[in-house]
Formats: C-alpha cells, structure tokens, sequence
C-alpha cells in the first residue's frame, strides 16, 4: 500500500491534538536545573510573557495578555497554558558550563461578558531566581560551595476589560503578587567528603494594580500598559546547618512603576510588524530593614524588540523578530586594590546587556485551538570596565540561552486571531 | 494534475515549512537538556560579596591530662611473651580440648607456637592457669569484665606443663596433659593454659584471632594410635590472649603518654568559644610532634575519641566513644613527621550543637590499644604541643542588604 501526502495529512490532523499534547508534556517534563548564571543577584532575571505567539515575535509585552487592555477582539472563553524551557550556557574564563531549567511558564483565562467587557485571569512568573553555581576550588581551600537557587516572584491577577467599538478596549487587573526562593549553600569538604548546607528562604507578597490599553484596527494597533510602583514584603528565614540561625528578617522592597508601549502594523493581509518597548527606570528602587531605607542599586533598564509574522497560509504563520534589553541589576567582578595591605577585593559593578533572535510558528488543532511553539536564542553579557587594578578572576560573564515555549492556545476563533495583534 | 496542484498549493506549503520549523527548534532543545551539567565555577563571582571570607585560627590545648589504663588485649594478632625495661608480658591460651577425648591410645601431645620474627629465640614455661577469663575483658589485673584476677597478672598453678625455647618461625613442646589426674585436666580444659617468659626481650608470637585461625595460631598436635596407625589430631586454640604490665614508663609524672598494650591515654582539650556557633569548620587538623619512647612497629595509629563524660569530674572513669572518630599514622623512623589528624566533624560538633554536645575535649589513644606495643610522648608545650588549626567559614549573607 503506498501512502500518499492526503494520507499523511490526513492522519496528522487527527493525531496533531494529541501530538500537541505529547509535546507540552515533553517540554513540562524535563530535568530541572537552574536558569541563568546572573539570577543570584536582585530579584532575579524579568520572566518573559509567557505566551508563545508574543515570544516568537520577540515578545512585545504589551501586546500580550499581560496587558490587561488588550483584549479587543475576545469573542469567546479562551486560556492558554504555556510550558517553558531554558538552557543556560554560561563561559566565564576559560570555563563553560550548561544549565537547564523546564516548568509551567504560565496559564491565562478570559472571557467575554456582555456590553463589550471581559473578565480576565491568570498566573504568570515576574521574575525568576533559579540558578546553580559551583565556587572555585582554592588550593588553600579544602573546600566547595555548591548553591542552588529555587523559586521566584509570581503574579496572580484577575482583572476587567471594556471593548469599545470593537477597536479599542481599557482595562484594569489586579495581581496579589506573591512567592518564595530557597537557596541552599552546600559546604562539601573535598578530602572526606563532608557536607553541610546553610539555607535561606525568602517569602515574598505585595499587592499590585495594572492599567492597559489598545487600539487594534486591519491595519494598525496600538497598545500600552502602566504598573504602579511595587511594594514587595519580603521576609527571610535562615537556617545554618539546618537550625534556625536567627529570628526572621523582615524587607520593605519597593520598586517603582514600569511602562510598557507596542505598535503594529499589518500592511498586507500576510504581513505584520510589531515593536514594542518596556522601561523599567528602577534606579530609585529601595529597601527597608529596620527602618533603615538603601537603596538597592538597581539601574533604569529598557526592553525594545521589533518583530515580524508572515502567514505562509490562513493556518500556518511564521514569526521572527530581534531583542536588546539592559538587565535592572548589575553583575559584579572583583580586582585587588594594592594601595591596601594587606590588598583589598575591590567588587566592580558592571551592566548585563542581553540581545535575542526569536522565531516561532504555530500548529493548529481543529475544533480545539492551537499550539504555539517559539524558540529563542538569547546572548547575555556583562564586562568589567577597564581599570588599573589588577583583576581578581575573569573580568566578564557571558551566557547563550536556548528558550522553547510551548503554548496550548483553546480557541476555536484561532484562524480570526491571526488578523489581530493580542484577541 | 490534481494531485500535482494539491502539492504545490499554499495550505500545504505552509504546513511544510510549520513542520520544518517544529522539527528544527525541537531537536536543537533536546540536544540542549540533555547535555550533562559539570561543576566548574561559572557565576560565582555574582555570590561572591554574600560569601563571608574564610577564617583560621590556632588554639593550643587549654586542658591536658594522660592516665594509664590496664585493657583486654585479647583481640590483637600479636601475643608478647618476655620483659624488657618497659614492659613484662605472658600470654595465656585456651584450647578446646574435649573431655571426652580418649587418653589411651595417645602417644604424644605437643604445643605448636608460630612467630612473626624469626631471629627471635624465647624461653619459656607453661602452667595451667587457675582461674577461668575470658578473652573480651582479661587483662593484667582483670580475669574478665567484672572479676579481677587473685594476683595482677593471673592466677597460676605451679605445675609445669610444657617449657623450651621458643626459635625459629615455630616451635614444638612436649605438652603434659596425658599423665595428669582428671581435676588438673578440667582445670587446663576450663581455664587453658599461662605460658610465662624465662629470658629477657621480648617476642611476638601469632595470635588466633584474625586470618591467623589455621596456620600460625597457637595449637596441640596429638597423635594417638588408631586402628594400629599413627594418626594425628589438631586442637585449635578457643581464645588467648597478652598480659602486659609496664615496668617502667620512662617518662615524667606529668607527661602526655599514648601507647598500646598498657594503654596510655592523653586527654585534651581546646576552647572553640571563640569560634562562631553559625560557623562551618573547613578544616580543623589537631597536630602535634610525639617523641617515640618505645615501639615494636614501624607505623604506629592513633585515635581520636570525643568525650561523653567530663574528665574533670570523673577523671579517668569519664566515658567516651568506643569507635574512634578519626585516626592518622605516624612514622617513628621520621623524627621530622608531625602527627596530623582531621577532628573537623568533631569541632563541628562542640562549635554549632555546644548545647547538645558539650566540649568535654578528646581522648588520645592507640588505634587500637591491642595494636603492637608502643609508647609516645607528647609535648605539653612549646612548638610541638597539641594546637588545633582550624579554619571556617561563616553562613551567607542575605539576597538583600
């Protein structure tokens, strides 16, 4: 019996739901490691959106459903499940290592209400603190640290929306912003083996709002979205060879508001483009203990992308876009300071600068909906600023990272939704 | 040509180029996760300033005391046999001689001694031992556990069973055994034997403990008539063991001795207050340089004990571990080795459970005290005195500061 492409694809579209599936499942599965060599530092790296379809175009965050006045077009109950995965290539020196890290990426719900408003919900990373790091091994040292970072800063939000004239819709969400890490400082003694592992836990909650809004035409769409300054609770737990070392600290973080824009254009019925920006001016960023306020040192930070989709058919879009951001927190390196006797370890702050190429495609599923499917490379990189000093190790950091999203998309409006930027 | 235009038309390119893409991301983030992670310190600079620096520190010994304790010997390999300046030892044996075992038809029965040094040659004399011992407690002053002996270094009869020179790498006695009367049979089966040195020096002689069970351990050969043939019959050894005394310790009163066979023992102690109770100890190396009064091996092993009972209320009753929490080898022959041992876990210990696990300090011995006798001296002061070198590190800093 000879198979014909009628056949092939005739099996495939009955199989693509449960191929679709299969493939979440996968991306959800994968080993656990850790996520950037940089998130031990601030609140750890900002989580991307967490919807295939924005990543794919370089994730314009504004035109995704974190912009709670996005949602023009919503004609029916939709959610999207997205699993995310990350390799981390890290080369500092003459060393490189690769870490990996799979979890849910995020859940998104909405639906349509009557006269034009939306309900809308969801749960979302903000920020990631995964991470794994080895010490070096001193020959003065019989000694290793081993930290593990787990955790980050998650938003669960609810909102509402009102569509006006089927081009425009504001609207509003509130995020009960909550979370926790733990690091766990492994001590292993190289010559017997011993262990012994310091940890710390932070829990954190806040309570933030979130305005947005859009204008979405054939053509042209333009959308935005403001976060309020944050003030995040953050208190500390440590416990020291698995006893409790002191009592909990308690941290009033505060974070200053964020701004995110993002135009697109569709000049052919195949064509669009999109760019966004997201500013993060965090330079003002603080702490509290004790009733003592610092500052944390954060930086004013931006994110810009452009992107593109091209529908090669009605069913079958590809998409591609470029990334430039600036982290809000900076990466440190060491020097020795001479002038000191003994000499001192000068720590030397330097920026992370990250650029990114995205592409992503999506596969329907008939009477279901979609699945999204992105893959990112990202290039990270900090370098000490040249200085007289002599420099105490590797005076720069760079990481490549390898992101794949998947996003299960449920609607059955999903040929319609490629006409429009967000619903 | 329908066909032809269904290939070309534009759902199924775009369904071929959806499929390339898939097949192209997917792979590439296989091979990504599932390469392995390797430990190299790639971002540790970005912890580095939440790490506080290591810390060293040298304590000398705040507390030092040493005893002597007489201890069962019975597990070594080794029995000593004779007396030299230091010491005076004899060995007692029990074989497992059945009392059902028939007499008549026995033509000889001899005692079969082995021992390690060949060149050696020792007199000796056996006599039946008087009282029964057993080979976990007996030592010099005590028959086992509970009981002591009626005189410190056992309780013989005076009769003679067996003597000679002991030369060679084994040796053959006459054993009396046949012409005694039933008491002084039971008496030898019940409580073995003593065999006593006649000259000076002092020589090994192999045990029956260990891999030494068949071919070097301590036995009778008899040989009996059976059926109008000479055959012959081993009897193993059941247990044996060294009694050692010392003679002389030639030392001070108030020397820090460790030695084997009569155990001597060094308590110690160090102030680790000073130490944070959050802190992890890297390294915590208890060093000293003994000076070797006597020995009969050329590496000898101490251990480490950690105290469960204050020495200074209980002196040299106070209880310690049994299984020694750390050991080292030290070279007599290398005048310059200083003895080195890891106690990391133990300062762990005083230093982050000091409520607990109390610092009652740390007793110095033999590893084991059954091990082949030596004898060390070790300083109380000066640059070869007991110091503890430790070197830790203090918890992480806070994420947030």
């Amino acid at each position: 019996m000879r198979l014909t492409i009628g056949d092939w694809r005739l099996a495939s579209m009955r199989t693509r739901p449960v191929l679709a599936l299969g493939l979440w499942l996968l991306a959800s599965a994968l080993p656990c490691c850790a996520q950037s060599f940089y998130n031990s530092r601030g609140l750890g790296e900002v989580t991307p959106a967490g919807e295939a379809r924005v990543a794919g175009l370089a994730e314009p965050s504004a035109l995704s459903t974190l912009n709670p006045g996005i949602f023009v077009g919503l004609n029916q109950t939709s959610f999207h499940v997205t699993a995310l995965a990350v390799a981390a290539l890290g080369t500092q020196g003459s060393n490189t290592r690769l870490l990996q890290d799979a979890r849910p990426g995020a859940f998104n719900v909405a639906t349509p209400l009557p006269l034009g408003a939306r309900l809308f919900g969801g749960i979302n990373q903000k920020f990631s603190q995964d991470f794994d790091v080895w010490s070096e091994s001193l020959s003065d040292t019989a000694y290793r640290r081993h930290i593990i970072g787990r955790g980050g800063i998650y938003a669960l939000r609810a909102g509402l929306a009102k569509s006006f004239f089927n081009r425009v819709c504001i609207g509003g969400e509130y995020n009960r912003v909550l979370g926790g890490s733990r690091e766990n400082w492994r001590f292993e003694a190289e010559n017997g083996g011993a262990t012994s592992t310091d940890t710390i836990e932070v829990d954190y909650a806040g309570n933030t709002l979130k305005l947005g809004g859009s204008y979405q035409d054939r053509f042209f769409s333009l959308a935005g979205y403001y976060e309020p300054p944050l003030s995040l609770t953050a208190r500390r737990y440590k416990r020291v060879h698995g006893v409790i070392d002191d009592t909990a600290r308690l941290y009033e973080i505060s974070l200053p508001e964020s701004y995110s824009l993002a135009a697109a254009a569709r000049p052919t019925d195949r064509i669009g483009i999109d760019l966004g920006l997201t500013v993060y001016p965090w330079h003002d960023a603080t702490i509290t203990f004790n009733d003592t306020t610092s500052s944390l040192g954060y930086r004013n930070a931006w994110r810009g992308s452009i992107g593109a989709e091209y529908e090669i058919d009605s069913l079958h879009p590809i998409r591609v876009g470029y990334s430039q951001q600036t982290w809000y927190y900076n990466a440190s390196f060491y020097e020795f300071d001479t002038t000191e006797q003994p000499s001192a370890l000068v720590q030397v702050p330097s920026s992370i600068s990250e650029r990114g190429v995205h592409i992503g495609t999506s596969i329907p599923i008939p009477k279901f909906g979609a699945l999204d499917l992105s893959g990112e490379i990202l290039y990270r990189s900090s370098q000490a600023p040249s200085s007289d000093l002599a420099p105490a190790g590797p005076t720069s950091l760079g990481e490549f990272a390898g992101r794949l999203m998947l996003t299960l998309s449920y609607s059955e409006a999903w040929a319609k939704r490629t006409r429009r930027w967000g619903y | 040509m329908k066909e032809l235009k269904s290939l070309v038309s534009p759902p199924r390119i775009g369904a071929r180029v959806v499929l390339c893409l898939t097949l192209c991301i997917l792979p590439a983030a296989i091979v990504l996760f599932s390469s392995s992670c390797n430990t190299l310190p790639v971002g540790y600079d970005q912890l580095r300033d939440r790490v506080s620096g290591a810390a060293d520190t040298t304590l000398p010994a705040d507390s030092s005391s040493s005893y002597a304790r007489y201890v069962p010997l019975g597990g070594s390999s080794l029995l000593y046999l004779g007396s030299d300046t230091s010491y005076v030892a004899r060995l007692i044996i029990r074989f497992s001689i059945l009392d059902t075992m028939s007499l008549d038809s026995i033509t000889s029965f001899q005692l079969v001694l082995h021992q390690p040094d060949t060149a050696r040659t020792m007199g000796l004399i056996c006599r039946p031992c008087s009282s029964q011992w057993t080979e976990s407690g007996v030592s010099w002053q005590m028959a086992d556990s509970f009981d002591h002996w009626l005189t410190p270094g056992g309780d013989f009869l005076s009769d003679t069973l067996a003597t000679g020179i002991m030369t060679g790498d084994s040796a053959v006695f006459d054993f009396r055994y046949v012409g005694l009367d039933s008491a002084l049979r039971a008496t030898i089966r019940d409580c073995g034997i003593g065999i006593f040195p006649l000259d000076t020096g002092i020589v090994a002689i192999y045990a029956g403990t260990g891999s030494n069970t068949t071919t070097t351990a301590p036995r009778l050969l008899v040989t009996y008539t059976n059926k109008g043939k000479q055959t012959q019959r081993v009897v193993n050894d059941a247990s044996d063991a060294s009694l050692i005394d010392t003679v002389a310790t030639n030392s001070q009163p108030f020397d820090l001795l460790v030695g084997s066979g009569v155990a001597f023992r060094t308590w110690l102690t160090f102030n680790v207050d000073s130490i944070p109770s959050s802190a992890t100890i890297a390294r915590a190396d208890l060093k000293f340089r003994p000076e070797t009064k006597y020995h009969r091996t050329d590496t000898i092993n101490l251990g480490v004990h950690r105290l469960t009972d204050s020495y200074i209320l209980k002196g040299a009753s106070a209880r310690f571990e049994t299984t020694p929490l750390a050991t080292a080898s030290y070279v007599p022959a290398d005048s310059d080795s200083v003895v080195t041992i890891d106690i990391r876990s133990l300062v762990q210990l005083w230093t982050s459970r000091e409520d607990t696990l109390p610092n009652y300090g740390l007793l110095l011995e033999a590893a084991p005290e059954w091990s082949p006798l030596f004898r060390l001296r070790i300083p109380r002061s000066g640059p070869n005195a007991p110091r503890l070198e430790v070197q830790y590190v203090l918890p992480p800093e806070d994420r947030f500061r």
